[in-house]
């Protein structure tokens, strides 16, 4: 089982960040315009990429406001089934730090680097909407 | 020692992107704004200077380039390795940032930040207007 790791400092609240995460209308400023989300414990989450080539399907697991955001995967790439996503916000200073796992990978392949390198430049979005730097969304359809 | 991987399909050929990543004048359109030239080694400065890596060139091939890390409390001693594979004119570049001592909380950070900078350089490989992530003075905005 292989983890991807993240983490970014934000300039703002673990509220303000929260908000980034749970939000149909935050989802889609910075990582896919075509985001929908259920917004409660138990809700599905769907995120699709290029006209909806890949669309991932999350379900959320825990919604601890101000601290922790998990999503179970549930398809349809075959390598993010079975994954689950865990964002952690807490006060660091004036800052609030972001830490991300993209856990239980079956393998280290050639598409977990390139999600990799993606989570990367999306974290980068995600802190520069909640900072309101307005980057717009990754993925414009 | 844990390494950090990175992989990204970019819209460009190997040629292209080559000179990107085995020099300093390379460097600075994507990565670090403040870069000083020396002869098979560069300076890049991050934040008024507060951090300076000194990176030394390796090897340079078409398909592979590689530098070793000669300062920074975590980085010295740590390799960059660029490797290019040219299909069809489209070229999936992995990068691989190894030998770290140990797996923390800096190591986390510069994998998020290389995941950021893997598109800053398919930006400039493609043709499209951006700016190094870094400038000066802190983060591009």
């Amino acid at each position: 089982m292989a983890d991807l790791k993240h983490q970014i400092p934000i300039s703002s609240t673990p509220e303000k960040v929260y908000g980034a995460l749970t939000t149909q209308t935050a989802l889609r400023a910075w990582w896919t315009a075509d985001a929908k989300i259920d917004e409660k414990v138990g809700g599905n989450a769907e995120f699709g990429f290029d006209r909806r080539a890949t669309v991932f399907r999350m379900k959320i697991e825990k919604l601890e406001p101000g601290k922790r955001v998990v999503w179970s995967c549930h398809g349809d790439n075959p390598e993010w089934t079975g994954t689950t996503l865990t964002w952690d916000i807490a006060p660091q200073g004036k800052m609030t730090m972001l830490r991300f796992t993209h856990s239980n990978w079956k393998a280290v392949t050639e598409l977990y680097a390139i999600c990799n390198s993606s989570w990367g430049e999306l974290m980068h979005r995600l802190r520069d909407h909640v900072e309101d730097k307005n980057p717009g969304p990754h993925w414009k359809e | 020692m844990p390494d950090i991987r990175e992989s990204i399909q970019i819209d460009a050929p190997a040629a292209r992107v080559s000179p990107l990543v085995s020099s300093g004048e390379g460097f600075s359109k994507w990565w670090a704004e403040d870069v000083v030239l020396h002869p098979e080694a560069v300076d890049l400065g991050f934040f008024n200077r507060a951090t300076v890596y000194c990176v030394q060139l390796v090897r340079s091939a078409p398909s592979e380039t590689e530098w070793f890390c000669k300062s920074g409390e975590e980085w010295e001693g740590t390799r960059l390795r660029f490797i290019l594979n040219e299909t069809k004119g489209q070229t999936l570049l992995r990068f691989t940032h190894a030998g770290w001592k140990a797996d923390t909380d800096y190591f986390v950070s510069c994998n998020t930040t290389w995941g950021a900078l893997m598109f800053r350089l398919k930006a400039v490989a493609e043709g499209k207007p951006t700016v190094p992530l870094f400038s000066k003075i802190g983060w591009a905005l």
